[in-house]
Order: C-alpha cells, then structure tokens, then sequence
C-alpha cells in the first residue's frame, strides 16, 4: 500500500514546465513569446533559408545603403503590406537580384520577392500577416543583394517597425500620424452606402480604400489593382481639410465582401502631420 | 500562483499521510484482533462457530461484514487508469472563428483532437451505517485525492492561394494541464455499485506547445521548395487558467474480488480556462485496488 502512494506521490510531484508565460489563451502566435513562429508565418512570396541573415560585409568594396522610405507602417490582421525600400545611391550597373528579410529577433531569414516601381525606382516588398498572427508590435529587417557581372554585394540592413492590430467594426475611427496605416474593418451583414470621413487638418494626408481587392476610394487618382500609394504621389493627393470632415461614399455589399482595407498615408515630407478617419456602417 | 501551486500540493502531501496513518493502525488492530482471536478461539477448539471463517474470508474489503458482525468504518482505494479528455463549449466555437478569414487569397481550416491521459489517486471511504443487514449498510462516503490531466490539441492549417504553388502554414497547439481532484461523493451498492459527487480541481501545473511547420513545394517555388519549423512551450499560469474549479463527478463500478475492482469515473468541469468557457468532459476506465 505504501508503495503505491509514494508512487502516486512521484507522479503528483514531476510536472512538466514550459519557458515562456502565456499571456491569452486564445490560438495564435504571440509576437513577444513567439517570434521564430511569426518570423516563418508571414504570408510572402518567398524562400525561407534557416541560415544567418546576410548583412553588408564588413570591408566591402562598395558601400550601399538599403532605405526604408516608411519607419512605422500599422497594419490590421489579414491586410496586405507593401513595404517600400530604396537604395538611393545606386551604381547604375549593379542590379537588385535579391532581398532578405526577416523579423528582427528570430531566426532564419526570407529571401523574398520584391516588386519594381520604374517611376520612384522603389522596391517594394508585400507581406500580409495572417489572423493566426496576435496583435503587437514587431521590427522587420530588410537588407539587399546587388549583382554585377557575376559579383554580388549586400547592402547595409533597412527596418521598419509593424504595428500588428485587430480588424474593427464600422462605426469605428482611426487616428494617426506619419508613416502607413493600413487597417482592416469589418462592415457587418447590412447592404448598403457606406460613408467615410477624414480630416488632415494642416498637413495634407492620403486616403484610399479597397474593397474586394480594387481601390475604390481615393484622395488621389485610384490606384490600379496590386499598385500602392505612395509618397511620390502628386501633390493633390493629399488634401489639406482643416478642421472640416471631408466625407467620402461607397457602395458595400456582404455578398461580395465582408471587409474594407483603408490605407492612410501621412504626409511624407513633414513630420507633424495628424489624421483621423472614421468609417461609418453601411445605410 | 506559487501559493496556491503549495497548497494545492501540501493537501496532497497531508492527504496520502493521513492515508498511509489510516492503513499502518488498520494492519496494526487488524494484526493485534488476529492474535487477540486466536488467543481466545484456541481453548475453545471446535465450540467456535465454522460458518464464520468463510465468510470472514468472502466478505472482506469493500463488502459489509455478515450478519451480527459490524462492518469496518473505514476502508482505503487506489485506483489508476487511463482517461480520454473531450474539450467543447464557447472556447472551441470561438477559436473556430479564425477560420472564417474573408481575404479570397487564403483558406484557412482547423480541427480540435482529445487527448488521451491517465488518472490516479487514492480514496477513504467511510460506512456510516455499520449493521449489514441494513439497506444502508451499503450506503458510503468517500473522500479522495487524484491526479489527473485535461488538454486538447489544435490544429490549424493555412494555405496562400495567391502563389501559383503549393504554400502551407501548419499550427499546432496543444494544451496539457494537470490538476490534484480533491472529491467528495455518495456511493452505493456493494458488489456492483454507483457513486457521484463533486470535485474541486486545484490547478497544479501546464503547458501549451505551440509547434508551427511552413512548406512550399512545386514547381514554380520561389527559389525551390522549402520547410521550416518553430516550436515553443508556454507555462500555463494562474493568469490565464482557473487556480481551482468544481467539477461533477460521478461513475459506476464493480467489485471482482474483495481487493480488485473497475469502475467507470467521470469528471465534467466547465472551469478549465479564467475567461474563455472551456467544457472538459473525462471519462476514464479504472483499476481499483482496495485495503480493509
């Protein structure tokens, strides 16, 4: 009998324990106790390679910097980022043939696709972060491979900062400030018009909206589909409302989708831009 | 939480003591009334009744004793065996929501599996009602300690339709908490018998994997084909999990022998997380062992 109990004893007294506290038990990774998960569950065109994140070499004969043209970009679950990088002092002759990225404080890197803007001669990098993904905030960190006859030289590293946030319902307001917001929200089971309004106060700011994969409001002229708004945009792009709301409308209908993706660009060449932008429920 | 961690393992210590005390005293009067019996039985030889030998034999540990003998007060089980643990309720349906994604570009699917543990523990149970011949003699209360195990695993499977190949994130989760049952119930019957009451779980410990598997393959594959994988394991903690709830319990059973017996237990506790509702229904097959 005795051996029993102290057996039953051992087995009460040999739990296992994990690492890391669990903030919520809701499914999901976690971008502070989980960040190798996030690292490889970012939605990208890309090849993930488990080895050491290629940085510029130190006594490289060329010394290119890799630029982030936004730090901060806020961006809803499910979203599409379009992450802009540029090298400004490019040699004519050496050719992008690469970009690295990856979650600063993970393992392994993305080499990933990248798409050319001939206007701005940006690159862009689109990454959509899944629901599986909680809400917080992480830096990427990107650095770039140039090819010349058969020589390859990595730039300097770039990063921005993500602010991984929830959809919203309608009804709801965002605010901001510089940099690109791109939020998610959910306009529920009424068909309808739906009205949206922002105000840029002093410092003009840029709206767009998407619905169903097309720009279907814009401060601008809409973009085409799989293009983005961008700080080299016109002038009248980003229109300056003072203290008045100005009102936009489109048409919303759940059978087709059930969200909308509004995407805010803060004025580029000033710092103390301020917006907000409320998102009405269908009518 | 570590206080309540101690406590909930100090009950335990406290319990299998008092347990092991109960059982040492029952050998010892057991051993002392065999000597005091021979002692007195052997001058009197045959004038000894015979018909109470056998049934001395016959009905010993969890059976009363036969007529004009009072039953034992007491009696100590060890029981062990395997569980199934089935998981349900407003948790499951709301993390079913995640796979409701309105972005045409993914699919996302998910399934929830029980987890299959083991239970153990040990009991006292005490006959208030000492007469066999009595209907209530088969009528007892029993208090226990157990040590059992509840979780469920989740898994979620998303593809990015929006690459022309094939591009797969795979999340695991699995949860596994253990938890020292403190139970209270009524039992009835004596060969073949039925018990239900409650249990309060104190929480003792757990872990959540999470295990996250990305592959792409296909021809068109950017850069070719790959697979990664991360893995992490979270603490379970009184932030996130119930430091102790109330359970149902009930089963039935059956005595084999005097000293061996199954039974079919079950727990039922909705308490399993702080602020989601997370049902846990556990059955479990067990061996019983019991001790006069």
């Amino acid at each position: 009998m005795k051996n029993y109990i102290w057996i039953l004893l051992i087995v009460l007294f040999s739990c296992k324990k994990g690492s890391v506290e669990m903030e919520s038990a809701d499914i999901g990774i976690d971008p502070v106790g989980n960040i190798n998960a996030l690292n490889r569950a970012l939605q990208l065109k890309g090849h993930f390679e488990e080895g050491t994140f290629p940085t510029q070499t130190v006594g490289a004969p060329v010394q290119i910097k890799l630029v982030a043209s936004q730090d901060t970009i806020e961006i809803g679950n499910e979203t599409r980022a379009f992450i802009p990088l540029s090298i400004p002092d490019q040699d004519r002759r050496l050719k992008l043939c690469g970009m690295n990225m990856k979650v600063s404080g993970s393992t392994g890197f993305w080499s990933v696709a990248t798409v050319n803007d001939s206007v701005s001669s940006d690159y862009f990098v689109e990454v959509t972060i899944p629901s599986l993904i909680k809400s917080g905030t992480i830096r990427v960190v990107f650095s770039a491979k140039l090819c010349f006859n058969g020589q390859s030289i990595v730039t300097d590293t770039a990063s921005v900062v993500l602010s991984i946030r929830p959809s919203l319902p309608c009804g709801s307001e965002i605010k901001g400030r510089n940099g690109l917001t791109i939020r998610k929200f959910d306009m529920g089971e009424k068909k309808g018009k739906v009205k949206i309004g922002l105000i840029t106060y002093t410092i003009g700011d840029r709206l767009d909206v998407k619905y169903n994969g097309e720009y279907v409001i814009s401060t601008c002229y809409s973009p085409k589909k799989g293009s983005y708004p961008k700080c080299n945009s016109p002038a009248e792009c980003f229109p300056i409302t003072a203290q008045e709301k100005r009102y936009f409308y489109m048409n919303y209908d759940p059978a087709i989708s059930r969200f909308i993706e509004v995407y805010v660009l803060g004025y580029c060449e000033l710092p103390d831009t301020k917006w907000i932008v409320d998102v009405g429920c269908p009518e | 939480m570590m206080h309540q961690f101690r406590s909930a393992r100090w009950l335990a210590v406290l319990f299998f003591a008092c347990l092991i005390h109960l059982c040492d005293t029952q050998s010892v009067q057991a051993q002392y009334g065999k000597k005091k019996a021979s002692g007195k039985k052997k001058p009197a030889g045959k004038s000894a009744p015979k018909t109470s030998k056998p049934a001395a034999k016959t009905e010993a540990a969890s059976t009363p004793a036969p007529s004009g003998q009072a039953m034992k007060f007491i009696y100590g089980d060890v029981f062990v065996g395997p569980s199934m643990n089935f998981a349900s309720g407003d948790y499951i349906d709301y993390q079913k929501l995640y796979y409701g994604t309105a972005n045409p570009n993914f699919s996302i699917t998910g399934t929830f599996k029980n987890q299959t543990f083991f239970t153990a523990g040990a009991q006292a149970r005490i006959f208030p009602f000492r007469k066999p011949e009595s209907a209530l003699s088969a009528l007892s209360f029993t208090a226990g300690l157990s040590f059992l195990q509840k979780g469920f695993t989740h898994d979620v499977l998303l593809v990015n339709k929006s690459l022309d190949y094939l591009d797969e994130t795979r999340l695991k989760e699995e949860f596994n908490a253990s938890f020292l049952a403190s139970h209270l119930m009524v039992r009835y019957g004596k060969r073949l018998y039925a018990e239900a009451g409650i249990s309060i779980d104190w929480f003792l410990s757990g872990v959540r994997n999470q295990e996250l598997l990305r592959k792409s393959s296909g021809a068109n594959a950017f850069e070719g084909a790959f697979e990664t994988t991360a893995n992490v394991d979270y603490n379970l903690t009184t932030k996130t999990m119930n430091s102790q709830s109330l359970s149902w319990v009930f089963g039935v059973g059956y005595q084999i022998t005097d000293m061996f017996g199954v039974r079919f237990f079950n727990n039922l506790n909705t308490g399993f997380f702080k602020d989601s509702k997370l049902q846990n229904y556990q059955p479990s097959l067990q061996v019983t062992v019991s001790f006069p």
